[in-house]
């Protein structure tokens, strides 16, 4: 019997390049990145390498404090950009969120930053009163999908997917799964991230964040020149449903989730493995049942450190040689962490369905170290893609490739 | 605990303002802690408040069964004794 076919019939973004899908083009579109000098943030922090950030500017909605009381800003991120995704799909409201037939797939680095004073409290103070009734629950590991559940009355499962920098794509993917498994018909997946001094500080103390002066130089994936991580913020979402059943109630399909896979390096905690990474999208494309020369646009994670620039290239060139068009979304806005992988697809669905690739921003040299690819430059290009793959790598050496069909 | 009714009240006040966006309008001795909508987290992060305020802790019964602001201020002034509002079976 054949596989059930799985849709996106809905898509919300939140990030540096706007809220809406027509800022986010437009945002592309102008070739200029929205990475900014966030001294207001991290300049009263001592010893960062870097100042610099790209964050969402939209106000957030005023939703009730009781909803919000323990999310944070990375928790009314993802409700806003979820509120998107499901007005997009015509499911906000609607009965089937609460059926217990709708699920949530859904990650983040970690929880908000705004509990983590809590814990400094009572540990440098040794003393309990620091911690409240609500700081686990705003910092633990699944707060985002359940704030979730909680904020849209979502009563299926809930699948967290945490896995830092591939958590918005592992929810893709996973979510996916669960509605090939059956399990619901509908799943609410994405990832969300706050941008914080904590967020930036973690890859300041592994020196893998950008120390340039001019905002608009930075990052720079895969140029010779690049000096790492830009930390953004943001939230994604895509809905998913059944091919069959999202016709039949006549929703506009955004794309399908044609193929997934994810492995693990079992290498290093840090340091990316072209093995790993190369076995991922190998998988993902025997997922599809595809060829590497079926895939028209390969979205690359594309963090702007050394060790990750050269292990991506090099594995996106061992599986698809020098012919696919490849380009790095985080060029534009930074590396959102965990909502690259969600953002990334929902943009990568963009440029799919418009016939634009956008270019990798600042890359004017290619490091003789990446592998041989055909990078996106300039003014971007025109392309047809029937299919686009979108690749996140996350530490702890955990990868994941998802591919999108156009129908 | 001993401190000025009104200074509690006030810092109250000032607490479920800022932390829990309560109007102030709203916030009268005689109201309950279910018309100001604050259930068992938030009754829990207000202690939390008040205690680091204090730097103290309170024990657990302390504040079991209270029902209107006016019964927090109560305690927290030392007008009445910590776990007085409690069901008899706690006391």
């Amino acid at each position: 019997m054949d596989r059930k076919r799985i849709v996106i019939t809905g898509m919300g973004a939140w990030s540096p390049l706007g809220n809406t899908m027509e800022k986010a083009i437009s945002a592309m579109r102008s070739l200029r990145n929205r990475v900014e000098a966030q001294d207001s943030v991290l300049g009263g922090y001592r010893n960062f390498n870097t100042r610099l950030g790209a964050v969402v500017h939209e106000a957030l909605p005023d939703y009730p404090r009781k909803k919000t009381r323990t999310m944070g800003r990375i928790g009314v991120l993802a409700a806003a950009a979820s509120e998107d995704a499901l007005r997009d799909a015509g499911l906000l409201d609607d009965p089937v969120l609460t059926s217990g037939d709708t699920g949530i797939a859904y990650g983040s680095s970690g929880g908000s930053a705004m509990a983590f004073s809590d814990v400094a409290g009572f540990e440098s103070n040794k003393d309990v009163v620091y911690l409240k009734g609500s700081t686990y629950v705003t910092m633990m590991p699944h707060t985002v999908p359940v704030n979730l559940s909680i904020f849209f009355g979502i009563t299926g499962q809930i699948v967290p997917t945490s896995v830092a920098c591939a958590s918005g794509s592992m929810a893709i993917g996973y979510g996916r799964d669960m509605m090939l498994l059956g399990r619901e018909k509908v799943m609410l997946c994405g990832g969300a991230e706050e941008f914080s001094p904590f967020s930036v500080g973690v890859f300041d103390a592994l020196f893998q964040t950008s120390r340039a002066e001019d905002p608009s130089l930075a990052p720079r994936p895969f140029d010779r020149s690049r000096d790492g991580i830009v930390v953004g913020e943001g939230a994604g979402t895509v809905i998913l449903e059944e091919y069959e059943s999202a016709r039949a109630r006549g929703a506009r399909i955004c794309a399908e989730v044609a193929g997934f896979a994810s492995t693990s390096d079992a290498t290093h905690i840090t340091a990316p493995s072209a093995d790993g990474m190369e076995r991922c999208m190998r998988k993902a494309l025997l997922d599809a049942g595809l060829s590497p020369s079926d895939i028209g646009y390969v979205n690359g994670h594309g963090t702007g450190t050394e060790l990750g620039d050269i292990a991506e290239s090099q594995a996106t060139a061992r599986v698809f040689g020098d012919k696919v068009p490849f380009s790095a979304i985080k060029s534009y806005m930074g590396h959102t962490l965990g909502a690259a992988g969600a953002l990334e697809t929902v943009y990568s669905i963009l440029m799919q369905r418009d016939g634009w690739l956008a270019p990798n921003l600042n890359l004017t040299d290619p490091d003789p170290r990446c592998g041989g690819l055909d990078y996106i430059t300039g003014e971007g290009r025109s392309a047809d893609a029937e299919f686009v793959m979108v690749n996140n790598f996350a530490f702890g050496g955990v990868n994941t490739s998802l591919i999108l069909r156009k129908l | 605990m001993s401190a000025n009714r009104d200074e509690v009240m006030a810092e109250i006040r000032a607490l479920l303002v800022k932390n829990f966006s309560i109007s102030e309008e709203n916030i009268t001795p005689d109201a309950t802690l279910k018309s100001l909508d604050l259930d068992s987290i938030d009754f829990i992060d207000l202690i939390s408040e008040l205690e680091r305020n204090r730097k103290l802790r309170f024990a657990p019964n302390d504040f079991a069964g209270v029902q209107t602001i006016d019964n927090v201020v109560s305690i927290l002034s030392g007008e009445a004794a910590p776990g007085s509002f409690a069901p008899e079976d706690q006391h």
